[in-house]
């Protein structure tokens, strides 16, 4: 047990935050941070983001959320939920520890996405696909690791990294072709994009990861300019961004999603596109 | 149930709040989401991504501090104001 007197810690005051803090150290804890109001203040602004992330992984945006919580108060809401989750959790965790046996369905399970629902997973699957735009769009240089000159190539690393066999579309019916392409780093494995760039100089990018769950609606997106449609078939995620207009990042999409998906060159975009919620 | 006015200013601290935590590292990102969302223990936070569970709470204290600064418009706060009474387990 940990002795008496032991001095207070940052780990200690996320613990106690997170509901992790062993019982005996509570009481310090708390006498800490009525002592020290500056760290309580800091630590209050913690346990607001704390539920408010929540909140918005949730998508549960149906009740106001007071500006500041304080710590007791995320406390006696998280202990309620601890428990109704305790099963759920020993159960994905047994599984993981079972390792290589259903290697496919225990990746999903490690993945931070897999088990979050899929709005949630769109949003950040869409704004990291953006922000990979806007980075590496505008290189004049070096705006690809490897070109389409060495295209069997670039296909055969980035299906190896990601983990299954990925097929470049061929964008040409709207005017864009392929540049190459790049390996980006994602929570906890590699996403890859590929780029295309049209007669004018215009460029796009197509954005791809795995582990975001079953199938997800058309969505789209913009920010500062860029937009993106973003769609999840088969546990993986596609994203399409370009500072275009949305009817032409559709119609690309479109494209995409025919020569990727299993159903063909016949299969229609799936859904409706969406408005962003 | 929310007003309009109120619905709308939570929509946008939803996209703000999202946005701010797509721009952390990714490797803060998951631990903030496994822990803070997903309520895994800091151990099975550990075992899930494979690192020491110093690592995790290292990475956990940085991705709520580096969010607090995002959301308070001050991201060049990151590495300072600290309190240095507190020690941090490695």
């Amino acid at each position: 047990m940990t002795p008496p007197g032991r001095p207070i810690e940052r780990d200690d005051l996320h613990a106690r935050l997170d509901g992790q803090l062993p019982r005996d150290r509570i009481e310090d804890v708390d006498s800490y941070l009525t002592a020290h109001l500056e760290v309580e203040a800091e630590f209050s602004e913690y346990a607001a983001q704390r539920e408010a992330l929540r909140l918005a992984f949730a998508v549960q945006a149906s009740e106001p959320i007071p500006a500041r919580l304080r710590i007791a108060s995320i406390l006696q809401e998280r202990q309620r939920r601890r428990y109704r989750q305790l099963a759920q959790i020993a159960a994905a965790v047994s599984l993981l520890v079972l390792g290589g046996i259903g290697g496919w369905a225990v990746r999903d399970l490690a993945s931070p996405l897999g088990s979050l629902p899929p709005g949630a997973v769109a949003r950040m699957v869409t704004a990291d696909a953006i922000a990979a735009h806007r980075t590496f769009s505008v290189e004049a240089r070096h705006p690809v690791e490897v070109d389409a000159g060495q295209e069997a190539h670039l296909v055969q690393w980035l299906s190896k990294r990601l983990g299954r066999q990925l097929v470049v579309p061929d964008l040409k019916a709207a005017g864009f072709r392929l540049m190459g392409g790049r390996l980006l780093p994602a929570e906890d494995r590699p996403a890859a994009q590929f780029m295309y760039q049209n007669g004018s100089g215009d460029r796009l990018t197509l954005y791809l990861r795995d582990g975001v769950g079953g199938e997800t609606a058309l969505r789209y997106d913009e920010e500062g300019g860029v937009g993106a449609f973003y769609w999840s078939d088969q546990g993986f995620g596609y994203a399409i961004a370009a500072k275009a207009d949305r009817d032409l990042l559709l119609r690309i999409a479109e494209l995409v999603y025919q020569q990727t998906s299993p159903n063909g060159a016949g299969a229609k975009i799936p859904p409706a596109p969406r408005k962003p919620s | 149930m929310l007003g309009v006015e109120g619905g709308q200013s939570w929509a946008l601290e939803h996209r703000d709040l999202l946005r701010a935590f797509a721009a952390l590292p990714g490797e803060q990102r998951s631990v903030v989401v496994l822990i803070g969302v997903e309520d895994f223990s800091y151990l099975q936070a550990a075992r899930v991504l494979g690192v020491p569970i110093g690592t995790v709470m290292s990475r956990l204290s940085r991705g709520r501090e580096r969010l607090r600064h995002y959301l308070s418009g001050d991201v060049n706060r990151d590495q300072r104001g600290r309190n240095v009474e507190l020690k941090r387990v490695k």
